[in-house]
């Protein structure tokens, strides 16, 4: 981490540097960052400094200390331990499974999806505004408030949708519903996709709007079949937005909260638990905030391992041709 | 395009060669209107069951199977718009506010950011990360320490502190999204710019910025969704003054009874903005000004 630039570039503005032109290194640094290309760096420096790093801070020395609700702010310092109790912690290891899957299952779906969708509708058609329209609606409903309509309807004794699927599709959820024990998991990775493969179909289809024409046109002129195109020139061309489309939406799904703790609140028995959901449980049910905020740190760990192997995976050698 | 040199066709042979397939074109888009029509009716379904309860007398909103003729009534709209402990305007005034501010410097914030990073490389390999590393925290780690710092500022229970939390959300991704697509942008655009002496300010918003329009597009409707449809940290961060509209629609959930009319009703009508926004958005995410278009 460029740790050695970055505090600089953020103080810079909010503290007037001419008057720290101290001869020598501060200068010299001065001068680095003070060029265009860095001072366009400052504003979201400055912003993402100023807010993060004392939750950050404040998660990380939380994690040493054995915080909870009754000695929040005179803990005591207990060392590794709380990262001990998460390590063997059988609910932490199954919630770590349950969002594995959570993540794999809807983000791949979404993914899948979102292109598709992205592709039929790049193609000439009539109403486009209103199609694109239409397909991000899932996303303008509040996850919370959506949720709730979907308890509604998902109810095995008043939900509609689970009547339908009995009348229609002879499928009875074995007797529980579509929030029982056995399909909990399931429903809401398809509520999860259900909102968020609108998502990826949005920067999906922005990154194939800047594709160049020329080269598809030439492609398909050349006699290159459908599936050929895409092989081998959309996808490629599409691969830093497909990316960053995948990334964020792993990482979102790994901290998602708001549909889940609306909908099963991790049960049935922890069907649904998922680590940001265990997260919560831990901290705000169990009032173990210095447990919880060691699995933050693990978590955070975690995920940007998984996001550097997917960037180095999907970018491949993008970066290092960036210049 | 279209007079690209190709070799094996002769010129004036139309620039669609490949019409007589065996579906023909009619065919495939008929095919390719009906997997969208069922796609979008997979995707509204659930919002119509919803909205419906809107203007559903409450005696039937729960039965099953669900009653689909029904004499609409407007008692849920009333209860939401025009009763005055139901402060709806400025829940929703406060929720624009706060979805539009954020929105809007996180755009310009990310964009000079992205500028720098997809051209310059400023920051390295590990900049980008720290960035997203700011999007990885769960909420319920956040909450505490968030609740804290702006309560030391005096900035519970304002717009700013909804404003300024959102924007640590959105700045990863607009910052990343943009970047993506700066790097499209073949460099010798902005040099040919830069030779005829364009100064940086011109190059961006002359040559970049118009480029970048369809993924600018795209994530300005995608901030300004998750602002407006944020729960958490609305629900902690704002008591009377700042209650944004997914809090307030929320509080028709009860502990014994939930008045799902009075949601659906809310949930409408919040549906509008950011509907509109995306209608009003997309002519810049046809492709309009593409790098084809330029280059020519």
């Amino acid at each position: 981490m460029g740790a050695g630039k970055l505090p600089l570039a953020a103080a810079s503005p909010g503290t007037g540097l001419p008057a720290l032109a101290a001869p020598g290194r501060m200068s010299r640094l001065w001068a680095r960052f003070a060029q265009p290309r860095y001072v366009l760096l400052w504003p979201i420096t400055f912003i993402l400094l100023l807010i993060t790093v004392y939750p950050f801070l404040q998660a990380l020395r939380e994690s040493f200390y054995g915080v909870t609700i009754q000695n929040y702010f005179s803990a005591p310092f207990v060392g590794l331990q709380n990262y001990a109790m998460a390590l063997q912690d059988q609910a932490f290891w199954a919630s770590l499974g349950t969002s594995l899957i959570y993540v794999v299952g809807s983000v791949s779906v979404e993914f899948l999806l979102g292109l598709g969708l992205a592709l039929l509708v790049s193609r000439p058609l009539w109403g486009k505004r209103i199609l694109i329209t239409l397909l991000i609606a899932p996303m303008l409903v509040a996850p919370v408030l959506i949720g709730y309509s979907f308890l509604l309807q998902l109810d095995p004794l008043y939900g509609p949708v689970p009547y339908w699927i009995a009348q229609y599709l002879r499928f009875t959820f074995g007797g529980q519903g579509p929030l029982g024990p056995a399909y909990a998991l399931p429903t809401v990775m398809a509520v999860d996709i259900w909102q968020w493969t609108p998502f990826m179909f949005v920067l999906l289809y922005a990154g194939l709007q800047t594709q160049p024409a020329e080269v598809v046109e030439a492609a398909h002129v050349d006699g290159a079949g459908f599936l050929r195109l895409l092989v081998q020139i959309t996808l490629p061309l599409l691969r830093p937005v497909i990316a960053v489309a995948v990334l964020f939406r792993t990482v979102d799904a790994f901290r998602v909260f708001d549909s889940i703790h609306v909908l099963t609140d991790g049960g049935p028995e922890t069907a649904t638990t998922t680590i940001s959901v265990f997260i919560d449980h831990t901290a705000f049910l169990a009032g173990n905030f210095g447990e919880a905020a060691a699995v933050s740190v693990l978590l955070i760990i975690l995920v940007t391992i998984i996001a550097r192997v997917l960037v180095r995976a999907l970018f491949g050698q993008q970066i290092a041709v960036t210049r | 395009m279209a007079d690209s040199p190709d070799r094996r066709v002769a010129p004036g042979i139309s620039p669609r060669p490949r019409s007589s397939r065996a579906l023909g074109r009619g065919g495939a888009t008929a095919l390719v209107y009906a997997t969208l029509v069922i796609a979008i009716i997979g995707f509204l379904f659930p919002i119509v069951v919803m909205l419906l309860d809107a203007i559903k007398p409450t005696p039937l909103i729960t039965q099953t199977p669900p009653v689909w003729r029904f004499v609409p009534t407007f008692e849920h709209l009333h209860n939401v718009l025009e009763i005055p402990s139901y402060p709806f305007g400025s829940y929703f005034r406060n929720s624009v506010v706060v979805a539009a501010v954020s929105t809007g410097i996180t755009l310009v914030a990310s964009f000079l950011a992205a500028y720098s990073m997809a051209r310059h490389d400023t920051g390295g390999r590990n900049f980008d990360f720290w960035i997203l590393s700011t999007r990885m925290l769960p909420p319920a780690v956040l909450l505490v320490p968030m609740y804290v710092f702006f309560n030391t500022f005096h900035l519970i229970d304002t717009v700013w502190a909804l404003i300024i939390v959102y924007m640590t959300v959105n700045i990863p991704l607009c910052t990343w999204v943009l970047r993506s697509f700066i790097r499209d942008i073949p460099f010798e655009l902005e040099e040919s710019a830069q030779m005829d002496g364009a100064h940086l300010q011109h190059i961006l918003l002359r040559v970049i910025l118009p480029l970048t329009a369809p993924g600018l597009a795209a994530v300005a409707v995608l901030c300004f969704i998750a602002c407006w449809n944020e729960f958490f940290f609305a629900l902690i961060f704002t008591q009377a003054n700042a209650v944004t509209l997914t809090k307030g629609t929320a509080a028709f959930v009860g502990a014994y009874e939930t008045e799902w009319g009075e949601i659906a009703a809310a949930t409408g009508i919040g549906m509008i903005p950011p509907l509109i926004l995306g209608f009003v958005v997309q002519r810049y995410l046809v492709r309009g000004l593409s790098l084809g278009a330029i280059k020519g």
